[in-house]
């Protein structure tokens, strides 16, 4: 295949998956470029990328997840790839699914291709709470959007060029993934689900503790008004 | 008329605020372009502590009838839109930051790219 795939994983502190995240990525897509963004991980997160010579950019402190993900885009856009597929570091994604994330971009049936884990209802389907504030933003945003996501909050995604170009220049800087699809909507980009199985995260602690669960909903919500004010 | 003691206590402490003010200024940890509104500010405070009348003047312009609450609400919305301006100042930065961060990470890799081409001799 000729097209130039980017697979982008942002990371933070996550010595104890990034490096089985590359062998997967490494055997399941071996023609295509990785780049992990490391977001200023105060563990041994870095030595490991330079250890094991992964591509890599540091962002010099913490600067969370959206920042992270744009630092991904933005080289993707001036490298000129077509494709970029975004995949989270802490190994939930597996990596034999990105074949079936980038053919339908592939195909030029849409422009950005999202892993959903609620459409067969398979693999880690995460816990009652999070699935319900899942279900919650699925409703609001078929209610400003008028499409339907049945896994909004997934960071397993593909994209195509233009929206490369798009993300480089804007992104959402926290929370970004279901405001990211309002703000795709909005521009008229084509979106597509297609099934995906997740798994539990292998080792650490992911960055959303209950505590914030709240915050982030209130956020969320706020921000996809706004988007839609935006017209 | 106004009590002797609050006269001279409300002119202590204008002067006590502007010595403050020019102090930080001269000692440059607070910079002339932000410190012109907190001049503007002290001067204000002592012109209306000095004439008490002034202030009489504003609460009745207002329609408030005590000038001392006339005075607590021009105060608490001139702190609000202080505050405003502040946050918006400060997005203004976060948001520069953002980009600059990025800026440097990029630059850092295409750094990197070019040293590792100088190495094996590509260029």
């Amino acid at each position: 295949m000729s097209k130039r795939i980017l697979i982008i994983i942002p990371a933070y502190n996550e010595q104890e998956n990034i490096a089985s995240v590359i062998d997967n990525l490494k055997k399941e897509a071996p023609s295509d470029d990785v780049l992990v963004i490391n977001d200023g991980s105060s563990d041994h997160t870095l030595a490991i990328l330079k250890e094991r010579h992964i591509p890599h950019i540091n962002l010099p402190y913490n600067m969370g997840i959206g920042t992270t993900v744009q630092t991904g885009y933005k080289y993707a856009a001036s490298k000129g790839y077509e494709i970029a597929v975004q995949v989270d570091g802490d190994g939930q994604h597996d990596a034999s699914y990105i074949k079936s994330l980038v053919e339908p971009i592939l195909a030029g049936e849409a422009q950005v291709v999202i892993g959903s884990r609620y459409i067969n209802k398979s693999g880690f389907q995460s816990s009652f709470f999070r699935r319900m504030g899942i279900r919650y933003l699925s409703w609001l945003i078929g209610l400003t959007t008028g499409q339907s996501f049945t896994d909004p909050t997934s960071g397993f995604r593909a994209v195509n060029k233009e929206v490369i170009a798009l993300f480089a220049q804007r992104y959402p800087p926290d929370y970004p993934e279901p405001e990211a699809l309002v703000m795709l909507a909005r521009k008229g980009f084509i979106t597509k689900e297609i099934p995906v199985e997740m798994k539990e995260r292998a080792l650490g602690k992911s960055s959303i503790n209950p505590m914030s669960a709240i915050y982030y909903m209130i956020k969320v919500t706020l921000a996809i008004i706004i988007d839609k004010m935006r017209g | 008329m106004i009590d002797l003691k609050l006269y001279i206590f409300s002119i202590l402490l204008g002067v006590g605020f502007l010595t403050i003010i020019i102090y930080l200024v001269r000692n440059e940890h607070l910079s002339l372009r932000y410190a012109l509104l907190w001049l503007a500010t002290s001067l204000i405070f002592l012109l209306v502590a000095c004439f008490p009348p002034v202030a009489r003047g504003i609460a009745y312009a207002m329609g408030i009838k005590a000038p001392s609450n006339a005075l607590f609400l021009l105060g608490i919305i001139f702190i609000l839109s202080l505050l405003l301006m502040l946050t918006v100042g400060f997005s203004r930065l976060s948001e520069r930051h953002r980009e600059l961060t990025q800026r440097y990470a990029l630059l850092e890799k295409e750094i990197e790219i070019l040293m590792e081409k100088k190495d094996r001799g590509s260029i």
